[in-house]
């Protein structure tokens, strides 16, 4: 053969890329309109919600100071640096949860067009055609770029909407927010294209990402809650994007951080891809047993085989967490040593600027910011029986004589259960790492645990709306992340905001008693209890009568 | 007591009737043959019989009980193969065989050995790693060693290599000699051929013939070849007579071939006999053909 025939007919490494990607899309369309309409929600409602909860500058000094000296939302939102403009403020609420959620669509995004269809097989059949061994990744990762690039454009939009009643609208800083949030989805875009080259599973895949998102995320957290550890921000790509400081300064320089970041990843994944068999990872599987442990004998062993490896993760993760949680209550008091004019603003409005209450704020926000994270966490479980189902791994088990109310209290319950043991952890761990690190009699173990048992009802009501979709009406399934998202928050920024008390109820641990503060209200308690045994029961009902899907 | 009865099932998923007055009958003790193209409603039928699915009209009576509502009861006393078996990635083959026999109620040790054995399974890999026929195998020996009535098989074989498929006869063959009642449904005419002692075909959600074998090859057509010094006139108008070919060399006896249809063998034979039959060949009606006539729309 002559060269030029030789070069003609060895295949391009990219050789249907723009099929691939045009596919993906059109099966990605809503899922991409789904959770950017959700960011520009939360990004729009800030910056229109301004001037209802800031009117004046004596408001703003005052809730300022008071945001400011609240570790929790510290720990979750970041530092605070200015709230004296719309723009300031919707920096400080949106960026952090925006980034999280536009990471989120390109982890699951990318994984889902490559690892996914690697195990389903698919890939294979895209792969026998002529198609290089590197277009599916491209086309993913571009896919999920374009992606965050739609989430840039979508915010920096919304928000000179927004402004446009107050008169010149900042271009600068909408764009750089929007950067901000687009420019941490493309780091996670990279993180994604190599945990889908390792592993065997996109379950992996997607948990490996995930896990360095939530690492990266409470890492940002701490470092701007904890005096003297501020460098850490830097080690995180959420804290890459809130160094931009859209619309206070905006710093553009910062944004070469993500970039070369997102660039480097992705080289590592095409680097791993051209050494690795499809279908394969590079972390091979082991041999099996040949008989099964004399525990595995019903569909509640199965369940929790089957996630054993999750809750074992999520515990872990949720150690951690209540962990560095309790070390950063020691050093509440120091937010006054670092900033002296807090102090005398709060005690200028009226509330109690004495540490001692500020600690008391923190230690009842923290076992609700746990609880939220758990109800994911139970969602998640009780979203596996629906993808059991769906691959047709729950009609065997129907087939015998295992009932269809067992099989769902095998997911449904199952999530409840393992939603409660991970948030026990976390909050066992937060209560004996306060008690030890701060002054004997701030609070006490006991104390702090019950003040954690008082949010496991409200957990179980937004778990148990996963349960009932799953048994009674399946295909709505995904409504269960939105109400997580909302119930997120409404309960983190609800009162902060002064939304009504009609919305605010809406939240299942609006209704928690603040136990440390307040004491122990048994009602709502009950009541939260009962809504979640109804929606189980109806739940059960609903699997009975319904037909079994496949595919 | 019959092992299955089915009458006038009907089901439909929104507009598309999937069955469609369907009527079923497994008697105790034999192996049943559920044949139909593609589509035809086989695999919906047995998941109703399984209770995953309700019935929209009709009764179902399985194993003397409702699957609808018994189904947990019912359930322990069958064992069921699917026809796309999708095992736990993470679970070796021996952990879901023996799960799947506890979640029964049983599961015989010795039968579960000599099977893993017969077929050569290999239990400890990874449901992710098996092929398409050793899943299957894994879903069969999970089936076969239960000690189980009635076992209702969904294209089982199909991934089986010719080794396995025998060992597959084999095996249900010897599940009869127990007295065990067994649904089969299959593509693979050979091996209905083998096992099945009646059969129902469905077509389009109904069943349009059902009957033992050699009841229904009763209804279908004998091949002739024939060499006659001449064509008789009007032969391809003849009652029961499809498909006439001729070939004849000029001043050459002609050779025939034909179709015959079973009752009309006897007028036919007499016709080519007074046309100086030079020789005859006939041929029993293939399998292929039976089932071939009855899947393809009738004219």
């Amino acid at each position: 053969m002559t060269a030029s025939a030789r070069a003609a007919a060895r295949p391009r490494a990219l050789a249907g890329t723009g099929t691939l990607l045009r596919l993906a899309l059109g099966r990605d369309r809503l899922r991409f309109a789904g959770w950017i309409a959700g960011v520009v929600l939360l990004a729009a409602s800030s910056y229109l919600a301004y001037d209802t909860v800031f009117p004046d500058p004596a408001t703003t000094a005052e809730l300022t100071a008071s945001f400011s000296s609240n570790t929790a939302f510290t720990l979750l939102l970041g530092e605070v640096h200015d709230l004296g403009t719309p723009g300031a403020f919707t920096t400080w609420r949106s960026l952090g949860l925006s980034s999280v959620a536009v990471s989120l669509m390109a982890i699951f995004t990318v994984v889902r067009h490559t690892r996914a269809e690697e195990d389903s097989g698919r890939a294979e059949l895209v792969a026998s055609a002529v198609v290089g061994r590197h277009a599916a990744l491209t086309a993913a990762t571009l896919l999920a770029a374009s992606a965050c690039l739609a989430a840039t454009v979508a915010v920096t939009l919304s928000l000179l909407a927004a402004s446009l009643p107050d008169g010149a609208p900042d271009l600068g800083g909408a764009l750089a927010l929007g950067a901000a949030i687009g420019a941490t989805g493309l780091v996670f875009t990279g993180v994604a294209a190599v945990t889908a080259q390792l592993g065997s599973f996109s379950r992996t895949a997607n948990a490996l990402a995930g896990a360095l998102l939530a690492v990266t995320y409470v890492l940002r957290g701490w470092g701007a809650a904890t005096s003297g550890a501020e460098w850490v921000v830097w080690l995180s790509p959420f804290g890459w994007g809130e160094q931009v400081l859209p619309y206070l300064e905006n710093r553009w320089v910062v944004l070469a951080l993500p970039l070369a970041a997102t660039g480097v990843a992705l080289v590592v994944a095409h680097l791993v891809l051209a050494r690795r068999d499809l279908g394969f990872g590079l972390l091979g599987a082991r041999p099996g047993p040949a008989t099964a442990a004399p525990r595995l004998a019903s569909v509640w062993a199965l369940s929790w085989r089957l996630g054993r490896v999750s809750v074992a993760g999520w515990t872990a993760a949720f150690v951690l967490l209540g962990a560095l949680y309790g070390s950063v209550t020691a050093s509440i008091g120091d937010i006054f040593r670092d900033n002296p004019a807090l102090e005398q603003i709060l005690q200028e409005t009226g509330s109690s600027g004495a540490a001692e209450d500020l600690t008391l704020v923190f230690l009842g926000s923290v076992p609700t910011i746990l609880a939220l994270v758990a109800t994911v966490h139970g969602v998640q479980r009780v979203l596996h029986g629906r993808t059991e189902e769906l691959e047709g791994r729950a009609e065997p088990l129907l087939a015998t004589s295992t009932s269809r109310t067992a099989w769902l209290a095998s997911h449904g319950v199952a999530g409840l259960v393992s939603a409660t043991l991970v948030y026990a952890a976390g909050m066992v761990a937060f209560a004996l790492v306060t008690v030890a690190t701060t002054d004997p009699g701030t609070v006490t173990v006991a104390r702090l645990l019950v003040a954690g048992l008082v949010q496991v009802p409200a957990v179980w009501v937004v778990v148990g709306v996963a349960v009932v979709l799953l048994g009674a009406a399946p295909r709505f399934l995904p409504v269960a992340w939105v109400v997580v998202a909302v119930t997120f928050v409404l309960t983190i920024f609800g009162p902060a905001l002064g939304l009504p008390d009609a919305a605010l109820d809406l939240s299942p641990f609006t209704h928690v008693p603040e136990y440390l503060t307040e004491g122990l209200r048994a009602v709502p308690l009950v009541v939260l209890t009962v809504v979640a045994a109804a929606l189980l029961a109806t739940g059960f009902v609903g699997v009975r009568r319904r037909d079994l899907e496949q595919h | 007591m019959d092992a299955i009865t089915i009458t006038g099932l009907t089901k439909s998923f929104g507009g598309t009737r999937a069955l469609d007055d369907l009527d079923l009958t497994v008697a105790t003790g034999e192996v049943h043959g559920f044949l139909g193209p593609n589509g035809s409603g086989k695999s919906t039928t047995i998941r109703v019989l399984l209770g995953l699915l309700s019935a929209d009209a009709g009764t179902v009576r399985l194993l003397g009980g409702d699957p609808w509502r018994e189904a947990t009861t019912l359930h322990r006393r069958l064992a069921y193969v699917p026809g796309d078996v999708t095992l736990w990635p993470l679970l070796s083959g021996g952990e879901v065989i023996d799960l799947m026999g506890r979640l029964r109620g049983g599961l015989d040790q010795r039968r579960r050995a000599d099977l893993i054995e017969r077929f050569e399974l290999d239990p400890t890999k990874r449901g992710r790693s098996y092929s398409k026929g050793n899943k299957q195998k894994v879903a069969l020996v999970a089936a076969f060693a239960s000690d189980v009535e009635l076992l209702i098989l969904d294209e089982p074989s199909s991934g089986l290599d010719p080794l396995m498929e025998a060992v597959f006869q084999q095996v249900v063959a010897e599940e009869k000699d127990r007295g065990r009642t067994v649904l089969l449904s299959s593509h693979i005419l050979s091996e209905v051929e083998a096992l099945c002692d009646r059969v129902s075909i469905v077509r389009a959600g109904h069943v349009v013939d059902s009957g033992s074998l050699t009841e229904l090859r009763h209804l279908t057509r004998t091949s002739l070849t024939a060499v006659v010094a001449a064509v008789p006139p009007g032969l391809g108008q003849h009652a029961g007579v499809h498909d006439l070919a001729v070939t004849q060399r000029t001043g050459g006896p002609a050779t025939l071939r034909l179709d015959v249809e079973a009752s009309w063998l006897g007028a036919v034979l007499t016709v080519l006999a007074g046309s100086g039959l030079q020789s005859l060949t006939s041929q029993p009606p293939t399998l292929e053909e039976l089932f071939l006539r009855h899947y393809q729309a009738h004219p």
